[in-house]
């Protein structure tokens, strides 16, 4: 007896010691005292050397963290309701999950310094109606980087024909690895913009995409650029943002919005509501705005700036400019990515449509 | 007879050759194209040492490869240290015989699976995600490596060598640390290396329970390859191509001592 | 290992206290997480957080014709991955064992090296061969082999190419060391009782070796059933296995205690097809007793 009961104190005193190794980065997040803020981005948008000039300039030490989806950050939010971090990067529709979840921060506009120079059109938009939870920081539109040579000795379309149209296709395309965006751009080429696509619908879809397959080199959202450069694929499903940064190393690339209409992508500032650094946080969201940041950040990003203003100097294409400064009118034409399917469908959908021959 | 024991031989080295021409090929064009001055697919242009002064100038790198190492420092001596503690165990008398095979499995199971399995165990008890559950988890790896090998090792020894020490008149602990810990200690060192290259290179348990704050090498790495090329990670491989020889280099030294013990 | 002569110790549960740790660890981190992602399968969760009840609709939902080929594919990378990494492993096992004596150690160590650097630099590595302009396009073109670059990035070929890549160490060590404590003279001795090269390989030394052979396969046909960062980088991630199914899963929204489900089914397929695997080994390698 007297042996049972030392050998579970023994037991007891080595969980003990683990889970509290464990849980410790628990406690010591309560690090709010220190200059510093946490921010979870995407890996390109907000470039290291900004960073490092504010944390020069005012003291505030900035811890960087990267995700690869909007998935990704809406998980770890729910799973950890925001604890750690001080500034997040949503997508559009990801703000608005997170809103319904009762995880963002109202954002004082007072603390801001840029407020009036934001591109009207950004604003207002169903996800987050009066922009009280979210600050538009970037945006891209998607459409089709094309190899212009290849084009040269034939015809080309800008349009969604590019990708979906069996007779037109000879040549194989790089195309986005969300299973999101395939099933919208399938859904949207289709049957138009709907809001959710009924049961043959659903097929039509599938059965679309699983045709696609065979004109596919690969399914990759972000190696879109190294397709074209490579010459494997004259066509490639990708943002604005990328290829705009592949037409300054590779000439013959170019940049084709579908004339039917595209989906944009706005990538919105947002304060998860349980930080406690909102003070140092504005700061850094004011340090983002600036001239000298937004110029870095399109050059070496690509993405649209939400500022009007800060485009005189920056080093851009005129077809750019044309699309940061389109009209209201313009901008109706462009939609937002949302599930057309339930989310289990979506699921299936994409397993059957990558498994299948 | 003759002619066909020459035939095997030409054959067998022939492929020798051409399966270590396989293994090789695509190290050494990997690193003559870390010295391109062009970024791939651009072809030879010039030599150039410019990827490798912007690796060293990477912040992040340098934070994941710091992570990466700390990891597989931390899990490496954990388990090492919990393979040492059951020995003791065993030296004095202690029954393991019947719970060797309980850490077989680690090695057996798909890293996936152990991946998910934890990291379902992590949200359920709500423990955050970071370094600490990544070492927790490489650690699991490495006592399904440690434990095996060393009690094996142990069971090798001859005992006459730890009674002899006991009737002289040490103690069971003073044998421990003077005989039976020396005797072990090349393939402890050996068994630490092997964990610790498992660990630093992992990518599988990292991708699943490290959590969005802590990067790892790998981590890095797979974030570059998704987001397409760069020379920068040419002069990456050849850094840490040579490191690894390094290492290969120590293990194989160890090896060659343990076959004569 | 039995000590004869262990004076009595002052106090017993000392060494106790050193010999739990391992084995906590293993229970609390190993079987019970296990443990933990088998009754997620089966029990209902609801959107609080709560559970509800038991049932057999996750499971049911992976029962489907859809993830049963995503399992059934990753069976046949496995067993494809193993039945190459043999071919080429023995051989080279047999070489290095048997043979090359004096270089044993050398070839060894050429054959660890790539094993210890992180497998997705050598992923990237392949990138360079494989490329339209390329290595081995560049190389079979100036040749004049080939008139026009050969695609071999973003198939099947490439991902087999460096599934093997990797794989190869981890199957010809085990048969080397069974070859290593094979005898030679067994070789020569039925050899000189007239016996081919095919009868001595198939009735001597296959039989004999199979010990490293299914350590071997199974070394490679396991790992390589979870695997899904090499197919979606050499494959242009147009195919789904059942790594990447349950990324996709675990990493998604609400989704994980789905993702454990497909997890658990997959590993249950996985442990029925290594069984009949291991039976069918036997069968294929051991010869056939004449009555």
């Amino acid at each position: 007896m007297k042996k049972l009961l030392i050998r579970s104190i023994v037991v007891l005193f080595w969980v003990g010691l683990i889970f509290t190794c464990l849980y410790f980065p628990k406690f010591s997040l309560t690090k709010g005292q220190s200059r510093s803020i946490n921010v979870f981005a995407w890996g390109d948008i907000i470039d290291p050397t900004i960073v490092a000039k504010f944390e020069e300039e005012t003291g505030i030490s900035v811890h960087l963290s990267y995700y690869a989806s909007n998935e990704e950050l809406v998980v770890k939010m729910k799973a950890t309701r925001g604890e750690g971090y001080d500034l997040i990067v949503p997508s559009d529709y990801a703000v608005h999950l997170l809103i319904q979840d009762q995880l963002l921060e109202p954002i004082d506009r007072s603390k801001l310094t840029f407020w009036s120079e934001i591109n009207k059109n950004l604003l207002g938009h169903p996800f987050d109606p009066d922009n009280k939870y979210s600050i538009p920081l970037e945006w891209e539109i998607f459409g089709f980087g094309v190899d212009k040579d290849y084009f040269k000795t034939h015809p080309m379309v800008s349009s969604w024909k590019l990708i979906f149209d069996a007779s037109i296709i000879d040549y194989k395309i790089a195309m986005t690895n969300d299973p999101i965006e395939a099933i919208q751009f399938a859904g949207f080429y289709l049957f138009g913009d709907k809001e959710e696509l009924t049961g043959p619908e659903a097929l039509e879809v599938k059965k679309l995409l699983k045709q696609q397959k065979s004109w596919v080199e690969a399914y990759a959202s972000f190696r879109g650029d190294y397709f074209l450069a490579t010459r494997n694929c004259p066509v490639v499903v990708a943002s604005s943002s990328y290829i705009w940064k592949t037409i300054r190393q590779f000439p013959f690339v170019s940049f084709v919005v579908p004339k039917e209409g595209t989906f944009i992508s706005i990538e919105n500032l947002a304060i998860p509501a349980v930080s406690k650094k909102q003070e140092f946080t504005y700061q850094f969201i004011n340090y983002l705005f600036q001239h000298e940041s937004v110029k870095t950040h399109f050059e070496k990003f690509g993405f649209f700036p939400s500022t009007l203003h800060s485009l005189e100097d920056l080093k851009v294409d005129p077809a750019a400019i044309e699309l940061i400064n389109a009209s209201e009118e313009q901008f109706n034409h462009f939609h937002f990515i949302n599930e057309i399917m339930p989310g289990q469908q979506i699921h299936d959908t994409w397993v059957e449509v990558k498994s299948g021959s | 007879m003759k002619n066909q024991a020459k035939t095997a031989k030409i054959a067998s080295v022939t492929l020798l050759l051409f399966t270590y021409l396989f293994l090789y090929v695509p190290i050494i064009v990997l690193l003559v194209f870390s010295f391109n001055s062009e970024s791939f697919p651009a072809p030879w242009k010039e030599f150039s040492f410019k990827w490798y002064i912007e690796l060293f100038h990477s912040v992040y790198l340098w934070e994941s490869f710091l992570n990466s190492l700390v990891v597989a420092a931390s899990s490496t001596l954990i388990s090492v240290v919990m393979g040492i503690f059951l020995i003791f165990y065993a030296l004095q008398g202690g029954r393991i015989g019947n719970f060797l095979s309980l850490f077989y499995g680690n090695v057996v199971i798909p890293e996936t699976v152990l991946a998910v399995s934890l990291l379902g165990f992590f949200t359920l008890m709500s423990i955050p995600l970071g370094l600490t559950t990544l070492v927790l988890a490489h650690t699991v790896l490495g006592l399904g490596f440690v434990i095996p090998i060393v009690y094996a090792k142990f069971l090798e020894l001859d005992p006459k060598l730890t009674e002899a020490s006991l009737v002289l008149g040490a103690s069971p602990i003073q044998t421990f640390f003077k005989v039976t810990l020396p005797l072990l200690r090349p393939s402890l060192i050996s068994t630490g290396l092997l964990v610790f290259i498992i660990s630093f290179d992992d990518f599988i348990l990292a991708y699943f329970c490290a959590g969005s704050s802590s990067q790892t090498i790998s981590l890095y790495i797979m974030s570059m390859l998704r987001s397409g090329v760069s020379p920068v990670v040419n002069a990456l491989s050849a850094v840490l191509l040579a490191l690894s020889t390094l290492f290969a280099v120590l293990f194989f030294s160890l090896k060659t001592k343990v076959r004569i013990v | 290992m039995k000590l004869k002569f262990l004076p009595k110790q002052r106090s017993s549960e000392f060494p106790f206290t050193f010999g739990a740790p391992a084995i906590i660890w293993q229970i609390l981190f190993f079987y019970f997480p296990l443990l933990i992602i088998v009754v997620t399968s089966f029990i209902n969760i609801s959107e609080l957080g709560e559970i509800e009840g038991v049932t057999l609709k996750k499971i049911a939902l992976f029962l489907s014709p859809t993830y049963m080929k995503v399992i059934l594919s990753s069976m046949l990378l496995g067993v494809s991955n193993a039945v190459i990494c043999l071919l080429v492993a023995y051989p080279l096992a047999y070489f290095m064992a048997i043979r090359g004596k004096k270089h044993k150690n050398l070839l060894l160590f050429l054959l660890i090296i790539p094993f210890w650097t992180n497998f997705l630099l050598h992923v990237y590595a392949w990138f360079f061969v494989l490329e339209r302009d390329g290595f081995l396009n560049t190389l079979l073109l100036k040749i004049g082999f080939i008139h026009e670059p050969i695609h071999f990035l973003n198939s099947i070929f490439s991902i087999m190419v460096m599934m093997v890549y990797y794989y190869l160490p981890f199957m010809v060590l085990p048969i080397y060391s069974s070859l290593e404590r094979f005898d030679s003279r067994l070789i020569e001795a039925s050899l000189d009782l007239g016996a081919s090269w095919f009868q001595t390989f198939r009735r001597i030394m296959l039989p004999l070796t199979l010990g490293g052979i299914r350590a071997g396969f199974f070394l490679v046909y396991i790992p390589s059933f979870g695997e899904f960062a090499i197919p979606e980088l050499m494959g242009g991630d147009k195919y789904m296995f059942v790594g990447s199914v349950v990324s996709h899963y675990i990493l998604g929204d609400q989704t994980g205690s789905l993702g454990a489900a497909f997890t658990v089914v997959a590993c249950i397929c996985l442990l029925l097809s290594a069984v009949g695997l291991f039976f069918l080994l036997n069968k294929i390698i051991l010869p056939k007793r004449k009555k």
